[in-house]
């Protein structure tokens, strides 16, 4: 590859590209859960990846991260039927050569919020982990050409095969035993071969027609985000983005109320495009009774056009992204928060960075300096190469240049928060410590199970996340590990990795590019 | 020009054993598709491996291998039968029912990888009237239609003191025919439906040109009501043994308690307008044929019409929720619980939630089923011609 090659001159166009984001749930352009916790005394980590159509099979891993799991089963729950409406769990089978590896499949019959009730037994006894997962379509499977060469073969087959049982029932089925066929016999045998064709012509016309309906009644019917609309608005001089639903299955109540999840009923990524220079992570709230428009105070960063990814959980536990673009008017240096109707939300954050740089293909990730070589933000045990669609490790590691020791904070609820974007806008995936789940869905369903369900802390409306805080087994003061996540598509990524140290919110950039899967 | 004539009248010395093996073949296919569907309503989870799906698969392959045993046999062992009573397709010599068969047989196999892309492309089993189904439908029809070929040659060589045997092999596999179509009629068919046209259009288009092809051809005094009535046992021995077995939903969400199999619905009453098909075709005048299918399109559809709008109304009823005609047993696990069980709806639903409204039975509406049921009559009255002339 010559020099030239190996630089990726990638300016986003993600204006353009946001009609790739449109298979979206709790995340934009995969599907696949990630989750890492405790089943009861047990560290485990799932992995569902779900089908991508509805009734569908998902496949679902789970991987012991201690000792002593003899046995995983999994159970998958649907939101409005409860747990009397699952099905008897099924043991998920232990993966020849590797003890601590279990899989299953999971039949995901209907569209909608669902659970995947992980309950693990050993020498410890049982811990049940509840995983929740959106059942919905968003893929159209091409034929393979090697099918499709069998299916038209066969076509062929049963074409003329058929067309020539026609000719030989007027021929000879009819004829005497020990008989010939004449001549007039035969005219109208290739009379009604004729029409035989015609029927045929019409019936596979026909099908072909009732196949292209099925099709685009599917196509319509893939899942699409809510749609907003996005403005910002100027008061007291201050800027403040307005989201407002404008999808109409919203408006006619199809979808269930928006709860908050970590204490939020809308977590926001905010960056400037096409440079993903200006960073911000806020926190719109509802300003109507109804839910219809959500308004946030726009953090004091330089203007231009924006994209915007809100993550948000419906009361049925079914999660999704919603994605706008809006302008946002250049920055005046004064704000006057004072006499607004709305808050800055003390836990919104942002980060004034730098332009996406020319990724060297050789040398995958490039990181910042967190605070102007104050602090240090590490990526630990980083592979030489990022395959997309294989599992990366994701563990950061903190360090003070100045003050030697640090401790992470609780940054609303978590370790830290994660933000991922493939640099197109086609994939954007939220993480936290314990995956990519949406907790206030997961909350719900433990809720709904009755088992190791945690109770809403009634003040300052946050829920207690201890639970939440990370991965134990990976955690040390100054560090904070991920579950391992897959890349789904290859190209230049920008990851933004905020954690708290001493009350303030600290936002690393890494840089990267994913490479092609390697075929076998 | 007729036909040259070689030999003398035909000998048919008793039943061959191919007439055995495709009865069987046959109803594996009917038992194994509703075994399939009872299976997917009370326990959802499909695999290649169902115990369903062996029944229908061992229906195949016994008539697809039946079939070309007779084929290679008169190809290759016995010529001069090949030439005698065989049919030929492409250098090969077999009867007509063989190729029948085989066409279905591979028609079955066809729709196998299809189905599978289907289920990956589009989701499992959306519905039962799907393109890769229908490709399938067509195949097990072939095959039981090839069936019935292979036993009405037999019937129709036949002299006056062998001839009743054969006769009821066909009406039989004939039967089996019937049951294929309720069976794909399904959807359309349940019995909140039956106050709606829909439910008799589809009705009118899919049953009188089997039950007149039936008559035409069958020589049974009462063909279509015998092939009517075997249906109904047949149907009616599946809604009594189903619900013996037990079963358990494996699939989410499940919003009943689901305990045995669930049985198909209770079976359209057809032998009361197969009795007067029956009259209608056997009347010794020489009535035109597109009068008889118009008179014969008219009482089915009367006849018809009049028994299920009451009939439906007991299905629903309390007196139905018994062992014998199963009104409270036939809903899948997926079907929440509620009063819209026992009502006749006004609505259909798509796979996609989209409420379709049903038609409302008006005098209009029967008069324009009627021309669809005389239509499918006139084509049974064709076809039953052919199939009472097959030699071959």
């Amino acid at each position: 590859m010559d020099e030239t090659g190996k630089k990726m001159k990638n300016k986003l166009s993600i204006l353009i590209l946001l009609g790739c984001a449109s298979l979206s749930i709790a995340h934009v352009g995969s599907l696949n859960v990630f989750y890492e916790g405790k089943a009861g005394t047990y560290p485990i980590r799932v992995i569902i990846r779900p089908p991508g159509v509805v009734p569908g099979l998902a496949e679902i891993t789970v991987r012991s991260l201690g000792k002593g799991v003899e046995r995983v089963t999994v159970q998958p729950v649907k939101w409005d039927a409860g747990p009397e409406g699952a099905p008897p769990p099924d043991v998920a089978v232990n993966v020849s050569g590797d003890k601590t590896l279990f899989s299953s499949e999971l039949w995901l019959m209907d569209f909608g919020s669902y659970s995947v009730n992980v309950d693990v037994y050993g020498e410890q006894g049982h811990g049940r982990s509840i995983v929740p997962v959106s059942s919905i379509a968003t893929r159209k499977l091409e034929m393979s050409p090697a099918l499709k060469g069998i299916l038209i073969f066969l076509m062929i087959f049963l074409f003329s095969g058929g067309i020539t049982i026609i000719g030989a029932a007027v021929r000879e089925s009819t004829l005497e035993l020990g008989s010939k066929a004449s001549k007039e016999r035969k005219r109208k045998s290739r009379v009604s071969m004729l029409f035989g064709t015609l029927i045929f012509v019409g019936l596979l016309s026909g099908g072909r027609m009732w196949w292209t309906s099925i099709d685009n009644e599917y196509q319509e019917n893939l899942f699409k985000p809510i749609e907003v609309t996005s403005e910002v608005i100027s008061k007291n001089d201050t800027r403040i983005l307005q989201i407002s639903i404008t999808d109409e299955k919203w408006k006619k109540g199809l979808y269930p109320p928006l709860i908050p999840d970590h204490g939020k009923i809308m977590h926001t990524y905010f960056m400037r495009i096409p440079g993903l220079d200006a960073f911000s992570h806020i926190h719109p709230v509802a300003i109507d009774q109804d839910q219809n428009t959500f308004q946030v105070i726009v953090p004091p960063l330089p203007g231009g056009d924006f994209v915007l990814f809100a993550d948000i959980t419906h009361e049925s536990g079914f999660a999704q992204t919603l994605i706008d673009t809006v302008t946002v008017p250049e920055y005046s240096g004064l704000e006057f928060l004072e006499d607004l109707h709305i808050d800055r939300d003390p836990d919104d954050s942002w980060k004034m960075g730098y332009p996406l740089p020319d990724i060297d293909l050789d040398s995958p990730v490039r990181s910042s300096d967190l605070v102007n070589g104050k602090f240090l933000m590490e990526w630990l045990n980083l592979p030489d190469r990022i395959i997309a669609e294989k599992e990366v490790e994701l563990s950061f590691k903190v360090t003070d240049i100045t003050r030697g020791h640090l401790s992470l904070e609780p940054y609303m609820g978590m370790l830290s928060h994660a933000g991922i974007l493939r640099t197109d806008g086609s994939v954007f995936l939220h993480l936290h410590p314990i995956g990519s789940i949406s907790m206030a869905s997961q909350q719900r369903f433990e809720q709904q199970s009755g088992v190791n369900a945690r109770i809403e802390s009634m003040h300052d409306g946050h829920m207690d996340h201890s639970k939440h805080m990370g991965n134990e087994m990976h955690r040390t003061s100054e560090s904070v590990s991920y579950p391992p996540i897959e890349f789904p598509r290859s190209g230049q990524y920008r990851i933004w990795v905020q954690v708290k140290v001493r009350g303030e919110v600290l936002t690393g950039i890494f840089d990267l590019y994913v490479h092609p899967p390697i075929l076998s | 020009m007729s036909d040259d004539l070689n030999h003398g009248p035909p000998q048919v010395s008793g039943i061959p054993w191919y007439c055995y093996v495709i009865a069987i073949a046959s109803t594996c296919i009917a038992v194994g598709l509703q075994w399939d569907i009872s299976w997917h309503m009370t326990i959802g989870r499909d695999t290649f491996w169902t115990p369903a799906h062996m029944v229908i698969y061992l229906g195949g392959i016994l008539g697809g291998v039946t079939s070309a045993v007779l084929v290679f046999k008169m190809t290759f062992f016995d010529k001069n039968e090949g030439i005698n009573s065989g049919v030929r397709f492409w250098g090969f010599t077999g009867p007509m029912g063989a190729w029948v068969c085989i066409w279905g047989a591979v028609a079955m196999l066809t729709s196998a990888p299809f189905d599978d892309w289907w289920h990956n492309a589009y989701g499992l089993d959306v519905e039962i009237i799907s393109p890769p189904h229908m490709v399938l439908a067509a195949g097990f029809i072939a095959l039981v239609f090839g069936a019935m070929l292979l036993t009405l040659v037999q019937q129709n060589r036949s002299n006056v003191s062998s001839i009743k045997p054969f006769s009821w092999f066909y009406t039989y596999t004939s039967a089996i025919l019937i049951l294929l179509m309720v069976i794909l009629t399904t959807e359309y068919s349940f019995t909140n439906k039956h106050h709606s046209l829909e439910f008799y259009r589809i009705s009118a288009l899919a049953y009188p040109v089997v039950l007149v092809a039936i008559g035409r051809s069958s020589k049974l005094k009462w063909p279509a009501t015998t092939a009517a009535l075997i249906y109904m046992l047949h149907r009616c021995i599946m809604v009594w043994v189903l619900p013996l077995f037990e079963g358990q939903p494996l699939l989410a969400p499940i919003y009943r308690e689901v305990t045995h199999f669930i049985p198909p619905p209770f079976p359209v009453l057809l032998f009361i307008p197969a009795v007067a098909i029956d009259l209608i075709i056997l009347r010794p005048d020489r009535m035109n044929d597109w009068i008889r299918s118009l008179a014969i399109g008219l009482t089915f559809v009367l006849l018809f019409f009049i028994v299920h709008w009451y009939f439906s109304e007991f299905l629903l009823s309390e007196s139905a929720r018994n062992w014998f005609f199963s009104g409270h047993l036939n809903k899948p696990y997926w079907a929440r619980v509620g009063p819209y069980e026992y009502e006749f709806w006004e609505y259909d639903y798509k796979v996609f939630g989209h409420p379709i409204p049903l038609t409302p039975v008006s005098l209009t509406g029967l008069f324009s089923v009627s021309i669809i049921a005389a239509i499918s009559a006139r084509v049974g009255l064709w076809w039953g011609q052919w199939m009472r002339q097959a030699k071959r």
